[in-house]
């Protein structure tokens, strides 16, 4: 133990009796037989003393303060929500319990506040998510996604994923904390609109204790309207999804130091039900031999096992995390190929040490290392998607191996231990390999690599180096300075700097205003830079970072059961990455370097480029209250306008939020809640420079849940819901625009699990 | 308010009987040593805080701990009641309570 820190303070009361205890009488009376409160229930029927309506007054202040969020994403350090440089809700577990939530994505729509779920289970294309104005389909690169602070983003791919894909048990999750906005000058590239930390629940909160969950799903069949149906046709079934959870908790000692140990893992499976789609022949379709239509019923099947530990012996804390993901992909590609899916394995690791240097400074140490691999398979049949001599058509495989390892350390200061002036400082230095064979494409009838074509291979070692900075000054109590920077330097792209400085005013008790500015950035990955297709497309060597410069307004207020907050923003986006077509000269380039084979079309290859700019206003309204003891009311409603040059880009709905009301019959006890999710029309496909703007629909999505233990058996509860989609429709864009027909793409809609319910028991046991 | 580096039991006492204080306030760190400086004021009419939750369930009287991102009182009633400490019920409703 630091001697620095073996202190203890001794504060000599002047008041006879203390604010939150008092004394009791002497021990003679206490061993007369009127005993103390000794539990909650002997508490409850102790009757309030009299004429103590101001130590009741005080005791309400104190509920108020106890609901207060307590953040660590925004500075990296411990803060009031309400004091931080950014907008941050949180999301804990005990919510996502009471509302039937079965992944984050899940969460983020029925209980977030300006965060967009490109249709949360839609398997059909996978999901992602928008905020600030922004969602672009492209595997999450747009937001950075945290485990206890260490990055999940693929250093190789800049993608992740918040559905089950992200590999993190259910019920290892004790909060989520969701950043809006800029984030970079804490975390570095890909925190253009949001940061989403996912906080595990610490082994000390549930000692001893060995948790078993079991939930059952079904799914009745969909017709091709998205509506459910009875099994009466051929190619119908029920869908099944099923999740399985094992954890344990455990306090010891190790090596003299106290220890603890929470280890969790989850095993999640879908074998979906059916759903249709109305077969088309129009528009480039993937057909094979005998096929004339596109369409018809189909299934996928989605398997996610995870685990997370957690170990803390002293002042040392490992963190492991390991993931399989796989899922079928029926709709890309030939229709309801079985062979169609993606795979993913993920192990994450993460030492972190922290230590006291002096009372007033805390060192933290963190090492990370991630190791990733990841394949793609699609069946394709049109002629420009193969090489020549695959006339009946090819697989085409894409595959990935990512390892990254770095260092990390931060070191607060807190100059007068009162928080009055803190200053952070620290570094980051991280190693890069990957590896990628992007492109590969096999016969689809004999399974042999083309003779005559190199198949392009990729390997790339790459460092980035970070430091940051940060400093908060309260000069007063109701003025709050936060400014800081994070420069990056990363050998794929350079050097970029990242400021933020936010001024946060307390007028009131109970009030609070932020104004802040910050810029962020989404750099270049390997898989932008290095991707090549001989058929289609080419590398895009010296892409810049994208980067995004944001406003803010905030303004929160809590009264007695009433809290609110209302928050604007304007971002502008510069160098945004998209598709585009090949010029000539950089086709010959490319067939010089041997990226292109003689038999591409040359109409057909693209490449990546900066090519957007785009703009976002928009905000917030987010309530909750909390008229009975138990009874919460609770809903948020976004408005977000986006622009590239004069026109509108509805990229994320313009209007969309949600709205939720639950009773809880005491802190951890039966439940009832209900839930819902409503946005606006959005557009289709995110092609920046369509000349036809495809919009999808209003939706809405409704869900029932109930939960409560099992009062026969301790340790047992249940929770059971219900959830409907009123418009489960989201385009999917089978055939894109093309030069030649600019404004005639062909759109499908495919259905998500429009209605499907589930059972859930969980037991758990003291050791 | 007066602070003191821990360096015993023996001195502890001593600094009790002399200051008579009402909040013995344990910084961080102190973890380990929590049990036996609650067995020590059995009897004292102090009210022993800590700014870690887990020091509660070692001996502290009243701490505070994250929960869900969430402030928590943690109240630990038994050696509240061995430190002459009353707490009030509907403080106990807002707490964490360790018998």
């Amino acid at each position: 133990m630091n001697a620095a820190v073996r202190r203890l303070s001794f504060v000599l009361a002047l008041a006879p009796s203390l604010a939150l205890a008092q004394e009791q009488p002497p021990a003679d009376e206490e061993s007369s037989g009127e005993a103390a409160p000794t539990g909650e229930d002997d508490a409850s029927r102790e009757e309030p003393p009299a004429g103590e309506s101001g130590e009741a007054e005080d005791l309400e202040g104190l509920e108020a303060l106890l609901d207060e969020r307590v953040v660590t994403t925004a500075s990296r350090g411990a803060e009031r929500a309400s004091a931080a440089p950014a907008t941050v809700f949180t999301i804990t577990a005990r919510e996502m319990h009471v509302f039937g939530i079965r992944t984050v994505d899940e969460a983020l729509s029925y209980l977030g506040v300006g965060v967009y779920v490109m249709r949360a289970r839609d398997y059909a294309t996978g999901i992602d998510v928008g905020a600030q104005g922004i969602v672009q389909r492209d595997g999450g690169r747009h937001i950075l996604v945290l485990l206890d602070g260490h990055v999940m983003n693929s250093q190789d791919t800049g993608q992740v994923t918040l559905h089950e894909g992200l590999g993190v048990p259910l019920e290892a999750i004790d909060h989520l904390e969701v950043m809006l906005g800029a984030g970079s000058v804490a975390y570095g590239s890909n925190a253009l609109i949001a940061v989403i930390n996912v906080i595990t629940r610490r082994p000390s909160q549930t000692p001893g204790t060995v948790h078993a969950i079991a939930e059952l799903g079904l799914a009745p069949p969909q017709d091709e309207r998205g509506l459910p149906s009875v099994p009466d046709r051929p190619g119908d079934r029920v869908g099944l999804r099923y999740r399985f959870g094992l954890g344990f908790t455990r306090s010891f000692e190790l090596l003299g130091s106290p220890a603890e140990i929470a280890v969790w893992a989850e095993w999640v499976e879908e074998i979906s039900n059916s759903y249709r789609m109305a077969p088309t022949a129009e528009g480039d379709l993937q057909l094979r031999p005998g096929e004339t239509e596109w369409g018809g019923p189909t299934v996928h099947g989605m398997r996610a096992p995870s685990v997370v530990l957690r170990l803390r012996v002293g002042d040392f804390r490992l963190s492991l995390q390991a993931n399989h993901y796989f899922r079928n992909m029926p709709l890309t590609g030939t229709f309801s190929d079985p062979l169609a899916r993606e795979e993913r394995n993920v192990v994450r690791a993460d030492l972190r040490h922290e230590v006291a240097l002096v009372p007033q400074a805390t060192l933290t140490t963190r090492f990370y290392a991630d190791y990733t691999t990841q394949a793609e398979r699609t069946m394709w049949t049109s002629y420009f998607w193969c090489f020549e001599g695959q006339i009946d058509g090819c697989s085409f495989d894409a595959q990935s191996v990512g390892r990254w390892a770095g260092v990390e350390q931060l070191l607060a200061i807190d100059w007068n231990l009162d928080a009055a002036i803190v200053t952070t400082i620290g570094y980051d230095v991280r190693g890069r390999d990957t590896t990628s064979r992007p492109a590969d494409s096999y016969d689809i009838v004999t399974g042999d690599a083309p003779l005559s074509e190199r198949l392009p291979y990729i390997h790339q070692v790459t460092v980035l180096g970070a430091v940051f900075a940060q400093q908060v000054i309260r000069p007063w109590e109701w003025l709050t300075l936060n400014a800081g920077a994070r420069v990056d330097m990363d050998s794929l792209f350079g050097v970029r700097l990242s400021p933020r400085a936010a001024a946060v005013v307390t007028p009131l008790e109970g009030t609070s205003i932020r104004a802040s500015y910050s810029e962020a950035f989404r750099a270049p990955t390997s898989y932008e830079l290095y991707e090549n297709d001989r058929t289609y497309r080419i590398p895009a060597l010296g892409l810049r970072p994208e980067i995004v410069r944001t406003g803010e307004l905030e303004w929160q207020q809590r009264f007695d059961f009433v809290r609110f907050g209302l928050r604007g923003f304007v971002a502008f986006y510069e160098d945004f990455i998209d598709t585009r077509a090949a010029t000539p000269e950089e086709i010959d380039d490319a067939t010089a370097r041997g990226d292109v084979t003689a038999w591409a079309d040359p109409s057909y290859l693209v490449r990546y480029d900066n090519l957007a700019s785009l703009r976002s206003f928009g905000g917030s309204l987010d309530v909750s209250v909390r008229p009975l003891r138990g009874l919460t009311i609770a809903g948020s409603f976004t408005y977000q306008h986006t622009r590239v040059g004069d026109e509108r880009i509805p990229l994320t709905p313009e209007w969309m939020g949600n709205a939720r009301i639950s009773y809880e019959l005491s802190p951890d006890g039966a439940s009832f809640a209900l839930a819902a999710v409503f946005s606006g029309a959005r557009l289709a496909w995110e092609d920046l420079y369509a000349s036809d703007l495809h919009e999808v629909g209003e939706s809405l999505d409704l869900r029932a849940t109930v939960a409560s233990p099992i009062e026969l058996v301790p340790g047992l509860r249940f929770r059971a819901t219900v959830s409907y989609s009123i418009n489960p429709y989201l385009p999917y864009l089978i055939s894109a625009p093309t030069e030649d027909a600019p404004a005639s793409p062909v759109l499908f809609y495919p259905v998500t699990s429009s209605l499907f319910g589930f059972l859930g028991l969980q037991y758990d046991v003291d050791l | 308010m007066s602070r003191h580096e821990y360096s015993g039991l023996a001195a502890l006492d001593a600094e009790m009987t002399r200051s008579s204080p009402s909040i013995l306030y344990l910084a961080a760190g102190l973890g380990e040593e929590v049990p036996a400086i609650a067995t020590a004021l059995a009897g004292r009419s102090v009210l022993t805080v800590s700014a870690v939750g887990r020091d509660v369930d070692r001996g502290a009287v009243l701490g505070f701990e994250l929960v869900s991102s969430r402030p928590q009182i943690a109240v630990n009633l038994r050696r509240a009641r061995a430190q002459r400490l009353q707490f009030h019920a509907q403080l106990l409703r807002l707490a964490r309570v360790v018998q």
